[in-house]
């Protein structure tokens, strides 16, 4: 059936049937204004559903990645740094008074510990626009949901501004709890930013069009070199064009947990790696899964450490993030007979990005916008200093 | 211009590079105990262990008598000056080595957990009455895992046999005992038993093998087509030249961020002990023929039902499956006639370069195949070596990074077809896989875990059906598939078969000849 109107991530059922409305405009107007910004012989390239009622036909292509930080990997590659790569993951960081951890393939996590050991870990891949609409629509509604998924502790003035703004870095989503992305390159104006800048092909001199991810990337501005993410999607988009086809983001338009894999997580006899991981935000099924827990079992009589991954103890949320997959669904319809004309390539990285310190991985927009303002490509690739 | 490393080729174990390659090998996994001598039988050994340099000699002479005589594969082996050789390789655990050296577990999670902690992240069965789940495996669980592994191997059959009981005479003389022994042997034209011609690609290792760095261990044959420095560099046509540090300790590794530019070793790996050594999976994989016989005809089944796919033969189905028909050209070549020393010349994301050789010959350019029509994205070979292809771990540079070097081996009597009633059908035959690589995790494990047992990576198209395992609990181990046409309709088939089945195995550190001497006296002062 044809597309009538965009749905909220995962089909949340969080608003009544008017904001639910509202925010599938909002997402029209995103991606019109990222066709917008297209050279205008890509526009077609990168299409509106509702425009297109023959997409409903067309099959979904998921794109995947892992939930754990590629750059961790970089920056502690050795195997006695296992424990290390795990830890950094896990820190809050400090950018411009704000908190967050440096987790940013679209999963963000919070071990919770008692008596130090790990008693539970929360998986978020909520983009934080949804939360700042909903915050924007009905304040009490936020509340609400604050209260039935982190804490009934929550109250709306740990939630806003003095000034009556939304913090997204507030307790609840930082040192108490977590709730949705907040590390500042996890958004979903990024993701979408990201499919539609991906669909120009570019020319550099050496190839045309260029094919090479790493060209790819810094030819058209769009994404970070060092994540799993960026790559995969933008590389992904592309080769769809070069085979002549327009490429969307299939509703409802997400980042989404797709799975976590069992295989490689041992958990004790008469238990299944099912007990332990609870979905309760988004459709498992579907493999849009928006939130979830890792916890033990009712009733159990053991710990978290008596779950082995790759044979090792479970003593952190870093683990599990190893063992998720990541996903956004796309899809692709041909509706061009000629590919236009490729693009010079643009000037997004005048040189190769260091990935040995953190403070030069911060390769991100100062503060997230919320605006209807588009993320102009590139824009992600500005370099800011963090400090821990 | 960068510098070749000169690898040295008197230290290097010879199962390494260039592989035995032998005809018939002999393999046996050996526990301590409490009245072991360890020390005599290293010292027994270490002046027998087959070096890289003995391993190449022999190689060198074989192939050069090979070509005069117009002969290829085992049949060569009859062709030298030297007969009846016996060589032999050694590799240590990690509950053996670790107490005296640990070196090689600081560098590598997954050798120093061992193969069983490891099983089920490589997707083995979780049900104990599997035959697969490790608790069922010949050796390599937590009771039955060796702490020394040995390959042997002999251009003779009767030759490796008696060589073979000496050498346990001696493994009895020095109270080791042998939890697994098995022996190996080369198959007519190198097919493994689904009748598929195996070992085509390996990586082509750079460096030089004399100090002089006049001769590389690859012979480079281009002259031309090797221009663009954003692209890989080959040493022959489909011969993509990858730096020894992914398959040998102590030189400069594969960039994750250039084909062509080196990455530094890492100050772990900086040890003298690691030097000129590498990391050994071994898998004892039983292959089900007769299921895999039968059961790929439901599947082809599965797929001509469907109108788009009904012009389609069994045997490029096969071929699909694989990602080469029988005789080892790749399905992406379609007809197009090929020389079977270019069979690996294709890539999957650009097209390959055109090349002119040293001989004067010239070598056109293959289409690649982004999207899978020709060589699905799930076929084997593409799962294990996407080539140029980025993917969701890395830019296609990185892929070049999980690369193995493969010396894995038959084992069993070939399946008789024509005679289904022959009692060697009831026996077992499978691949005694081995590879060598610096780092299980991120090598051999990726390429299992991440890939071949996965679904929707590198791309959404299935898995790996011919040897990926579903090891996700409640789906009772159905593995799927998705073909696509010129026209990208596609077809999803299911397999609720397993063809290949773990039965074995394990983790090892093959050391340089210098760190195995080192070893004798540490396990000398340990003695003391």
């Amino acid at each position: 059936m044809p597309l009538q109107q965009f749905n909220t991530p995962g089909f949340a059922d969080d608003l009544p049937a008017d904001l639910k409305n509202k925010w599938g405009n909002l997402i029209v107007a995103w991606i019109e204004k990222e066709r917008n910004n297209l050279p205008a012989p890509y526009a077609k390239f990168f299409f509106n559903e509702l425009q297109h009622p023959e997409a409903a036909d067309a099959d979904v292509l998921p794109i995947t990645w892992e939930g754990f930080p590629r750059h961790w990997l970089l920056e502690y590659p050795d195997a006695e740094q296992t424990q290390q790569r795990w830890e950094a993951s896990e820190k809050l960081y400090t950018f411009k008074g704000n908190k967050f951890r440096y987790q940013d393939e679209y999963l963000e996590w919070l071990s919770f510990r008692k008596d130090g050991k790990l008693d539970r870990v929360i998986f978020t891949c909520e983009g934080p626009e949804y939360w700042q609409f909903i915050a924007d629509q009905d304040e009490d509604i936020l509340l609400s949901l604050y209260q039935k998924y982190v804490s009934t502790q929550v109250q709306k003035a740990d939630l806003f501004t003095d000034a009556g703004k939304y913090n997204p870095y507030n307790k609840w989503n930082t040192t108490l709890g977590i709730m949705h992305l907040i590390q500042p390159n996890n958004t979903l104006r990024a993701e979408i930013n990201l499919a539609a800048g991906a669909v120009v092909l570019r020319k550099n001199g050496i190839a045309d069009p260029v094919t090479d991810t790493h060209d790819l990337i810094c030819c058209s501005g769009f994404g970070a070199e060092e994540r799993f993410s960026d790559p995969s999607i933008g590389a992904a988009v592309n080769a769809l064009v070069r085979q002549g086809l327009s490429v969307t983001l299939n509703d409802p338009i997400g980042l989404y947990i797709k799975k976590i894999k069992s295989a490689g997580i041992e958990v004790p006899d008469g238990y299944q790696v099912k007990d332990f991981w609870k979905v309760t935000r988004g459709d498992k099924d579907k493999g849009m899964i928006l939130r979830a827990e890792f916890s033990l079992p009712a009733g159990a009589n053991f710990s978290l450490e008596d779950v082995r991954i790759g044979g090792e103890p479970l003593r952190y949320g870093a683990q599990l993030a190893e063992m998720i997959e990541m996903v956004i669904y796309g899809k692709a319809l041909k509706l061009e007979n000629a590919l236009p004309q490729t693009e010079e390539c643009g000037n997004y990285c005048n040189e190769k990005p260091a990935i040995s310190k953190l403070k030069d991985f911060a390769m991100i927009s100062a503060s997230i916008q919320f605006s209807n303002s588009s993320a102009q490509p590139g824009s992600r690739m500005i370099k800011y200093d963090f400090e821990e | 211009m960068i510098t070749e490393p000169v690898l040295e080729i008197d230290e290097i174990q010879g199962n390494i590079i260039p592989g035995f390659r032998m005809p018939f090998q002999y393999f046996a996994g050996c526990q301590l105990g409490t009245q072991s001598n360890l020390n005599g039988f290293l010292n027994y050994l270490l002046p027998k262990i087959t070096t890289m340099r003995e391993a190449l000699t022999y190689k060198d002479e074989r192939v050069t008598r090979a070509k005069q005589a117009g002969i290829r594969g085992k049949e060569s082996f009859s062709l030298t000056v030297e007969q009846d050789l016996f060589w032999i390789n050694i590799g240590f655990g990690n509950k053996l080595l670790g107490k005296f050296k640990p070196d090689a577990q600081e560098v590598d999670l997954a050798y120093k957990l061992g193969l069983a902690a490891r099983s089920s992240l490589l997707g083995d069965p979780s049900d104990t009455t599997n035959e697969g789940n490790k608790k069922n495996w010949k050796f390599g669980n937590e009771q039955n895992g060796a702490d020394i592994f040995l390959i042997t191997g002999s251009d003779n059959e009767a030759a490796l046999l008696k060589k073979v009981a000496e050498l346990k005479a001696k493994i009895k003389e020095f109270a080791l005992t042998i939890v697994y022994e098995e022996t190996g042997e080369r198959l007519e034209e190198d097919r493994e038993h689904f009748g598929f011609k195996d070992g085509i690609s390996q990586p082509s290792v750079r460096g030089f093998v004399d100090k002089e760095q006049k001769t590389f261990l690859i012979d480079r044959l281009v002259v031309e087509g090797n221009e663009n420095l954003s692209s890989p560099e080959f040493a022959a046509p489909g011969k993509m030249l990858i730096w020894p540090g992914q398959f040998i300790f102590g030189y400069a590794k594969q960039s994750p961020d250039s084909y062509r530019e080196p990455a530094p070793i890492s100050e772990t790996e900086k040890s003298n002990f690691l030097k000129n050594g590498s990391f050994l999976v071994f898998r004892r994989l039983r292959q089900d023929v007769a299921t895999f016989n039968t059961y790929s005809k439901t599947m082809f089944q599965q797929l001509t039902d469907t109108p788009d796919f009904q012009g389609e033969d069994y045997e490029t189905f096969l071929a699909k499956v694989v990602g080469r028909f029988k005789d080892g050209k790749p399905v992406i070549l379609g007809d197009q006639v090929v020389a079977p020393e270019n069979y690996n010349n294709f890539n999957f994301n650009a097209d390959t370069p055109a090349f002119k050789l040293r001989n004067g010959k010239q070598i056109a350019s293959v289409k690649a195949d982004q999207p899978g029509m020709k060589c699905p994205a799930f076929a084997h070979i593409r799962k294990v070596n996407p080539r140029d292809l980025p993917t969701d771990l890395g830019k296609e540079t990185d892929s070049a990074t999980f690369r193995i070097m493969r010396r894995g081996i038959p084992f069993g009597k070939p399946y008789d077809f024509d005679n289904p009633d022959n009692p060697v059908n009831e026996t077992e035959r499978g691949l005694l896989f081995l590879s060598y690589q610096t780092s299980i995790e991120r090598q051999f494990e990726r390429l299992t875990q991440k890939w071949m047992n996965e679904p929707s990576r590198p791309t959404a198209m299935g898995y790996d059906i011919l040897v990926g395992q579903n090891g996700e609990e409640d789906e009772n181990g159905i593995k799927w598939c998705k073909f696509m046409d010129d026209n990208r309709k596609t077809k999803e088939i299911k397999s609720e078969k397993t063809f290949v089945i773990p039965t074995g195995g394990g983790y090892f550190f093959c050391p340089s000849v210098s760190a195995v001497r080192e070893l004798i006296s540490k396990v000398n002062i340990a003695v003391k």
